[in-house]
């Protein structure tokens, strides 16, 4: 292992220029449009891409520290950093209150949002539990500890109430798991109880669910009394879920609803997402023009710099700018799976997958909400949003991937 | 590592791969059916969020009088608006925004609610505010969104209340007026001001003008960015200008003759053409009350104020014509052959004439035998009532229709009665068949009392036929209109003048003389008044119009010069008293400022080239 302060030549041979540069560019389209989202708008005062710059560079030597630091130092510190990000999101939990709980206000008006933190921190924790050589998957266990290690954070981020954010932590699961060698069915299994309540609502749904959940039981040879319990637990939430909803009370099932299809209050909660598709749809082929978006400059499109990104760079510079920013993010994605098939140590390659799924989850999200395909949650465009906890913790993983990349060989 | 895991992994990446892909590939997928496939309906939403059309007002013709002195004219003003948007919670801006006006919020929000059309259409709050409001709101701007501040031509009256009922007001178009016209298709809005009453009602379109359309560039709250021209630009076209008839330094003279208090009417008119150069109607009202918004409280104290301060007495108000049907009834008598220039009738003596068992006064019990010239000079009612007797209903209401009385006399301005001369049908249906005695009846009518009613402007119409050897004129106000742009005038078309129906000059000079005698002779009813005017002779007849609810209303009517007359001038004054003593002192003014001016060089002829614009 390489203790040393300077990184050795052999080290920086297998530094990936390629995952670093896609993640960079990204950096850089995000300044630049979080310029042309907050100039001479009179609702920002502060020059916040200077801000976001700052940022960056704060983020790059996270980049730089982390590709220093030896694996086994990430392994090692896996569960220690794991309580340090539990104990900051209770204390967040704590100090907030009431009203604004996801910051802590640190000195000189920065504010530090530990969800970000714990991000990272979880998929140290769960790396490190699943990379043990005893975990089979034979016990219930090894599920259920990743479970809770995923589940604590979703908790209390949740809490604070920030359920877009919380969603990320059980989506990170799934990879990780499946990276692990899980089979897709037992995913496929572990998925049901969601999909279940999901297509209660119709037997034309409910249905061939049952039929594939009996499917998967019997081909799996699972053992007879969790099979049982899995089969039961479908039927019993997709029977119940209809009479639950019928007994909600008419607001509930309004707020639920508005949830899923915001379109449902034009003015209300899907007066963003509209504002956000028009946004996208006008651009066209090739945009209205770097500062030149009228949804952003207007003002009609909420949250610019933050949330609805990605429909300012679509308005201004149109379907050529969203394929150059999907295909960023798609070369992020890639050049992390290359890395997690490359590196030997176990630990480290489920880091990797974990680090692309916190990645590729907050895209998803964030770009499918922005196109009025899923609710509006708030989860930010890795790199591109603006927001100065989100952007380093995000360089923070990179950074990671890069040095774990860089000492593939070791075991 | 074994190669089997090695494999594994591969293949594991390689689903993770696919995974990802896919979902992205699905985004993308989305963005182009957003930028590409539905590109045109975005565009347009986007544009619908950005550009708000904004009415172009048009700026309403002026009117001038027959001088070419502007009577009616305009100056920019500024207009506090809101525009409606459901999306932000407007409490507090009313708020805010009726403290800097001074009204009360609710007036704000009912206003809102009753506004009709486009949501983003601006709604007018309060019209010509005053410049510091105009600062305190630019001062405020961030704070209020929606508020906006409109640049709107207003009236502007050189003359202030003067001619006020014949030029008439605008006013807010009310709810019935303003779908009536979008039913037509026309560009009105709520809030558009529309011309009432008057000229500025009867020539509404040629004034108005049409609006046109330009495009502002919005924000979110709805602050306006720029003015863009990239959904093309349609500039208004401005109304035209009208050319009236009247003289409004002659109506100056008409209205300033009544004292404060006096109620009437003053007409002149050209009794050639039927051209009024003089309409006035008192009290006056101020036009500019109602050109703002939230008038409310004005107008319920104008229309229930007992004076009637905007009834236009000259058109519409309707009185007993008194004495001065008497010229009708002796064109009639001299035409049907019932008197003729010698003859004399039964005498006027203490203790009245006696028909059957009654008893008719005169108001002058001692008149003695009198020929039909004496009769007028003297206004005997002895005599007509004789005359009305010999003649029967049924001519003297020929006549009488014959002259105009009964019916409109199709002047072009809103707002005219036709008041009544009553015939057979008349009584039948008032008193009952058979219950009536025509005689009893036509003793009245013949000295313009009983069951008759006229307006001033009829009055007026009367004279100028006798004064015009038996032609009856069309009154008309507005002689051209005038095209803002090129300035190429127009003549409006008006009626020609018609002959009287069988009426023959001898008759009329017979008349005529009366008349002269009324204000020459030496037993003239109106020859103690001052109505010399140097050079010119002058011919009327007065009347006093008993009023059962009150004081007689006091008549004149006259025309000059008597050779060739150019101008009748019609007076009542409401309750006034005695017509020689009350109606004709006005008249006298009115006639002597119209020929000293004359004297003093005006245009050429009345009717002339017009005004230089």
């Amino acid at each position: 292992m390489t203790r040393g302060k300077r990184l050795s030549r052999h080290l920086l041979r297998d530094f990936d220029h390629r995952l670093f540069w896609s993640a960079i560019g990204l950096i850089v389209i995000g300044i630049v449009f979080v310029y042309s989202a907050t100039v001479e708008n009179i609702q920002v005062t502060a020059p916040l891409h200077t801000r976001q710059a700052l940022w960056a560079l704060v983020g790059l030597t996270a980049i730089l520290a982390a590709i220093r630091l030896p694996l086994h130092f990430y392994y090692s510190t896996a569960y220690l950093m794991y309580g340090i990000a539990i104990l900051l999101l209770v204390g967040v939990l704590v100090v907030g209150g009431g009203g604004a709980e996801r910051w802590f206000n640190l000195a000189g008006g920065i504010r530090l949002q530990p969800s970000e933190l714990a991000k990272v921190a979880m998929v140290l924790a769960i790396a490190r539990y699943l990379s043990g050589h005893n975990v089979s998957f034979r016990r219930v266990r090894d599920f259920l500890i990743p479970l809770g290690l995923a589940g604590l954070p979703f908790l209390l981020v949740a809490r604070q109430p920030d359920l877009g954010t919380s969603v990320v932590f059980p989506a990170v699961l799934l990879p990780v798991l499946f990276w692990r060698g899980v089979p897709l069915w037992v995913i496929f299994l572990l998925c049901s109880p969601l999909l279940s309540v999901v297509t209660a609502f119709s037997p034309y749904t409910w249905g061939p669910m049952l039929i594939a959940v009996g499917v998967v039981v019997w081909k799996s040879r699972l053992r007879r009394e969790l099979a049982l319990l899995v089969v039961t637990v479908n039927i019993v939430l997709g029977a119940v879920t209809p009479t639950v909803w019928d007994n909600l009370h008419e607001y509930q099932r309004q707020r639920i609803l508005t949830f899923v299809d915001p379109q449902q209050d034009p003015l209300g909660a899907g007066y963003h997402v509209i504002q956000s598709t028009v946004a996208v749809g006008s651009g066209g082929l090739l945009g209205k023009g770097y500062l030149q978006g009228t949804q952003t400059k207007l003002n009609f499109l909420p949250a610019q710099h933050t949330d609805f990104m990605f429909s300012v760079i679509a308005e201004e510079t149109g379907l050529v700018g969203a394929i150059v920013v999907l295909l960023l993010f798609m070369g992020v994605l890639h050049r992390s799976l290359r890395a997690a098939v490359e590196v030997k140590n176990s630990f480290a390659g489920l880091v990797i997958i974990g680090a692309s799924a916190i990645i590729f989850t907050h895209v998803v999200v964030n770009i499918g909400m922005a196109l009025g395909l899923l609710p509006v949650t708030g989860l930010p465009l890795p790199f591109i949003s603006y927001g100065g906890s989100h952007l380093v913790s995000m360089m923070l993983l990179i950074g990671i991937v890069l040095g774990l990349r860089m000492r593939w060989m070791e075991y | 590592m074994t190669d089997a895991e090695v494999q594994a992994r591969r293949w594991r990446a390689n689903v993770l791969f696919v995974g990802y892909g896919a979902f992205l590939l699905f985004l993308l997928l989305r963005v182009g059916h957003l930028q590409v496939a539905r590109h045109d309906v975005f565009v347009q939403l986007s544009d619908q969020n950005r550009l708000r059309p904004v009415v172009q007002q048009p700026i309403r013709g002026r009117i001038y009088d027959r001088e070419g002195r502007i009577i009616v004219d305009n100056r920019l003003s500024w207009t506090v608006t809101i525009t409606p948007h459901t999306t932000v919670q407007q409490d507090n801006v009313i708020r805010e925004i009726a403290t800097i006006l001074d009204v009360p919020p609710e007036d704000i929000v009912v206003r809102l609610r009753e506004r009709k059309g486009h949501q983003y259409t601006p709604v007018p709050i309060k019209r010509d505010v005053s410049f510091e409001v105009v600062a305190r709101i630019r001062e405020r701007g961030p704070e209020l969104p929606y508020v906006g501040i409109q640049m709107e031509p207003r009236r502007r009256y050189p003359y202030g209340v003067l001619a006020s009922h014949a030029l008439g007001f605008l006013r807010e178009i009310d709810e019935e007026e303003l779908s009536e016209r979008q039913r037509r298709g026309e560009d009105y809005l709520f809030g558009d001001l529309v011309g009432k009453d008057g000229v500025e009602r009867a020539y509404e379109e040629v004034l108005r003008g049409e609006k046109g359309i330009g495009y502002v560039e919005v924000d979110a709250q709805g602050r306006t960015v720029r003015e863009t021209r990239e959904r093309g630009y349609l500039p208004p076209a401005h109304g035209n200008h009208l050319v009236t008839t009247l003289d409004i330094e002659l109506q100056g003279v008409a209205e300033s003759a009544f004292s404060d208090t006096a109620r009437g009417a003053v007409i002149a008119m050209d009794p050639r053409d039927g051209a009024l150069l003089v309409m006035a109607s008192l009290p006056h009202f101020d036009p500019l009350d109602f050109s703002g918004v939230l008038d409310a409280a004005t107008w319920d104290s104008l229309n229930s104020d007992r004076r009637k301060p905007l009834l236009n007495r000259a058109l519409a108000g309707l009185y007993p014509p008194a004495s001065t049907v008497k010229i009708v009834s002796a064109t009639a008598g001299l035409q049907e052959g019932v008197i003729n220039e010698s003859m004399t009738l039964d005498p006027c003596v203490p203790g009245g004439w006696r028909l059957g068992n009654r008893s008719f006064h005169c108001w002058k019990e001692d008149h003695g035998e009198l020929n039909v010239v004496e009769a007028i000079e003297q206004s005997c009612d002895v005599f007509f009532y004789q005359v009305g007797v010999r003649l029967g209903l049924r001519p003297l209401h020929r006549m009488a229709t014959s002259f105009g009385l009964g019916q409109n006399t199709g002047l072009n301005l809103p707002g005219e009665v036709p008041g009544i001369f009553p015939d057979e049908n008349y009584y039948d249906r008032t008193i009952g068949s058979g219950e009536w005695i025509e005689s009893g009846q036509v003793i009245n009518l013949s000295i313009g009392q009983g069951e008759i009613l006229a307006t001033p402007l009829q009055v007026a119409v009367m004279t100028a036929a006798i004064a015009n050897w038996g032609m009856r004129v069309t009154p008309y106000m507005v002689r051209f209109t005038v095209a803002r742009e090129e300035g190429a005038r127009e003549p409006l078309a008006h009626t020609e003048p018609v002959p009287l129906d069988g009426v023959d000059p001898e008759a009329l000079a017979l008349v005529r003389e009366g008349m002269i005698r009324v204000i020459n002779g030496e037993n003239g009813t109106a020859r103690h008044v001052a109505l010399r005017v140097p050079g010119v002779m002058v011919a009327g007849k007065t009347g006093t119009g008993q009023n059962p609810h009150g004081e007689d209303h006091a008549w004149f009517t006259a025309f000059a010069p008597v050779e060739d007359p150019e101008i009748v001038v019609t007076v009542l004054v409401e309750n006034g008293g005695g017509g020689s003593a009350v109606a004709a002192p006005i008249a006298a003014e009115v006639l002597r400022a119209y020929f000293r001016d004359r004297a003093a060089s005006r245009s050429p002829a009345v009717g002339g080239e017009g005004p230089p614009l």
